[in-house]
């Protein structure tokens, strides 16, 4: 049991001294599977036979004294949004429920060739639509630190995998908190890179503009190692960047620590800004002590805490929930039941009678898609819309630049910016899942890092009630090193990160 | 306040091919008013000298040479072969995936 808690680091440690072979360390965890996924429901798919395979080819490395990467032999998961070859990706949702990937996501390619192992696809919100799991199509994911309440979505499984020992990190998407937010909700680490860091190429399409894949793990320093497999400039996604994340490759394997330029010892020179927007009335006062305990010691290590002000963060949900549900509408158009997914034409005995294509694609998205989907298609089309485009499309990606701008001008007073990561700790299932308004308001402190780009990184900094409550730094564009080698800093002087609920 | 009629429910949901029974029409109704309520707050933004974001890293004219990926080295193992590509189709015949006619 005690291995399954290790991080990625440790347990390459034990691989590399030959204390476990991968094959034993994938059977552990396949036996923690059978025993716990029951009480948490974080899997679509386990891929038990594909990852022993795997494990057996990398325990073969191993002896030749071949190994591929640090995470050669480590088992991690993948959220179902991304499409694994020859594997049933269904993104959450009953449109996919069939459908078999012919191919892999870049990233997931970039992770294979690298010798991870890959137990199963995470359970998520349908179509990435969601921030608490009750989404799915397969049942909601349960919150491991109380099975009554959400994991936090849309990478709902994710964080609940990781969070419940079920593998040793996962691949999440965050387009306007996704990975942050389950992982605050979970106890664990997550991060949103920089968009353009990560290629988007096979992940089922939420927001273009905004989605960035990205690693969710149980250390700063396990996400800096799967960050800097994963990135990288990609002929299949012309919006990503070239260049490795970390200044140099061996910047995280350095004295166990991840060393952010000088601030080894203590962090004298590093400007934290704290923006005032984001700790105003409404924010719980229990999760504004347990930021501000953080805060503290962090300046009690050195570093400058310093106010300042993003005027116009606080119309960030709005243009968040007019772009998205833009470019949901958008991208989920392909999904007609012709070249695959749901289709009335697959059940060979209904006698329905059709008028022409456009009845036929009217009923396989009428059936294939559920509520929330459907719910954003149609605010899109109307954002969209001749006679509205300009007062809610264009008037969004205007307002865009101005939070764009806003942290530009942060981060010439700062170096990285702390708020909370969600306004409250997990929910219990079924408490927002009637007004979906209510639901959106959950990722009030998230969103603004999706519309402006920049990378931002989920913690935990404490607990309320024994529910894991996540601190949220965020850099300038590209600064994944910055803001991670603070985030592995923190977990240096404190322990949030080791605690492991009971199950 | 603003109230997206029904009416105006079914047409959007017939332009984004979308068949949608009368409950949904109501709930979707009531549900998408009050979302775009809120996000009129918008307008209190006077955004009339930004310029609109069309793209967040300045990227410009990304291209690469039009040839099938898998030919170079970068994507061998990862192409696409026909089979594969027809797996998930629900109507298909010589190879080909089947559609309803759309010409007479």
């Amino acid at each position: 049991m005690d291995i399954l808690k290790l991080t990625i680091k440790e347990v390459s440690e034990l691989l590399k001294e030959k204390k476990i072979s991968s094959v034993k360390l994938t059977e552990e965890i396949f036996s923690h599977i059978e025993k716990t996924e029951p009480k948490i429901n974080a899997f679509v798919t386990l891929c038990k036979s594909e990852a022993l395979k795997q494990a057996q080819e990398s325990d073969a490395r191993r002896k030749n004294g071949k190994i591929k990467s640090i995470i050669d032999g480590v088992p991690i998961s993948i959220k179902d949004l991304f499409n694994t070859k020859d594997i049933k990706t269904t993104a959450g949702t009953k449109m996919l429920e069939d459908y078999v990937a012919p191919y892999d996501a870049t990233v997931v390619k970039r992770l294979k060739d690298a010798g991870a192992i890959i137990i199963g696809k995470n359970n998520c919100d349908a179509w990435a639509h969601g921030s608490s799991g009750e989404n799915s199509d397969f049942g909601v994911t349960k919150n491991p630190w109380d099975i009554k309440r959400v994991a936090g979505g849309s990478s709902s499984g994710s964080a609940a995998s990781v969070a419940s020992l079920m593998g040793y990190a996962s691949i999440g998407t965050d387009t306007g908190g996704s990975i942050r937010q389950p992982a605050a909700l979970c106890g664990i680490s997550g991060l949103k890179p920089t968009y353009g860091r990560c290629s988007r190429y096979g992940i089922v399409a939420m927001s273009s503009s905004l989605d960035c894949p990205g690693p969710m793990a149980r250390s700063a320093e396990d996400l800096a190692i799967l960050l800097e497999i994963m990135c990288g400039n990609d002929p299949l996604d012309s919006t990503t960047v070239g260049g490795k994340a970390f200044s140099h490759p061996s910047t995280i394997l350095r004295a166990g620590q991840l060393s952010i330029f000088s601030y080894k010892e203590n962090l004298k020179g590093l400007k934290i800004g704290l923006p005032e927007e984001y700790f105003e009335e409404g924010l719980d006062s229990k999760i504004k002590e347990k930021i501000m305990q953080a805060v503290k010691e962090l300046e009690n290590c050195g570093a400058e805490i310093k106010k300042i002000k993003l005027p116009y963060s606080k119309y960030s949900l709005e243009v968040y929930y007019i772009i998205q549900p833009a470019e949901v509408s958008s991208n989920l158009a392909r999904y007609d039941g012709i070249r695959f997914g749901y289709s009335i034409e697959k059940n060979k005995q209904n006698n329905i009678q059709l008028e022409d294509l456009s009845d036929l694609y009217k009923i396989n998205r009428g059936e294939g898609f559920g509520s929330e989907a459907k719910r954003r298609i149609i605010i899109g089309t109307y954002v969209l819309s001749s006679g509205y485009y300009d007062a809610y499309y264009k008037k969004a990606i205007k307002a865009r630049s101005k939070i764009i701008k806003d942290f530009e001008d942060a981060f010439k007073q700062v170096d990285v910016i702390i708020t909370p990561t969600s306004p409250q700790t997990a929910f219990k299932i079924g408490e927002k899942s009637n007004n979906p308004l209510e639901m959106y308001l959950s990722d009030i402190y998230t969103v603004s890092a999706n519309i402006a780009g920049i990378p931002g990184v989920s913690i935990p900094c404490g607990f309320i009630n024994n529910l894991p409550v996540g601190m949220q730094i965020l850099g300038n564009s590209f600064s994944e090193e910055q803001i991670l080698g603070l985030a592995s800093f923190y977990q240096n002087i404190t322990d949030w990160h080791k605690k492991v609920p009971e199950l | 306040m603003k109230n997206i009629s029904n009416e105006t429910i079914e047409k959007l949901a017939s332009l984004a091919r979308i068949k949608i029974s009368k409950e949904e029409k109501q709930h979707f109704s009531r549900e998408i008013s009050a979302i775009l309520n809120y996000v009129d707050n918008l307008n209190k933004l006077d955004t009339k000298e930004e310029q609109e974001v069309k793209d967040i890293n300045n990227l410009n004219n990304i291209y690469r040479r039009d040839e099938i990926l898998g030919r170079s080295k970068i994507d061998k193992d990862n192409t696409l072969n026909r089979e594969k590509i027809l797996q998930n189709a629900p109507a298909k015949q010589d190879g080909y995936i089947k559609v309803k006619a759309i010409l007479e």
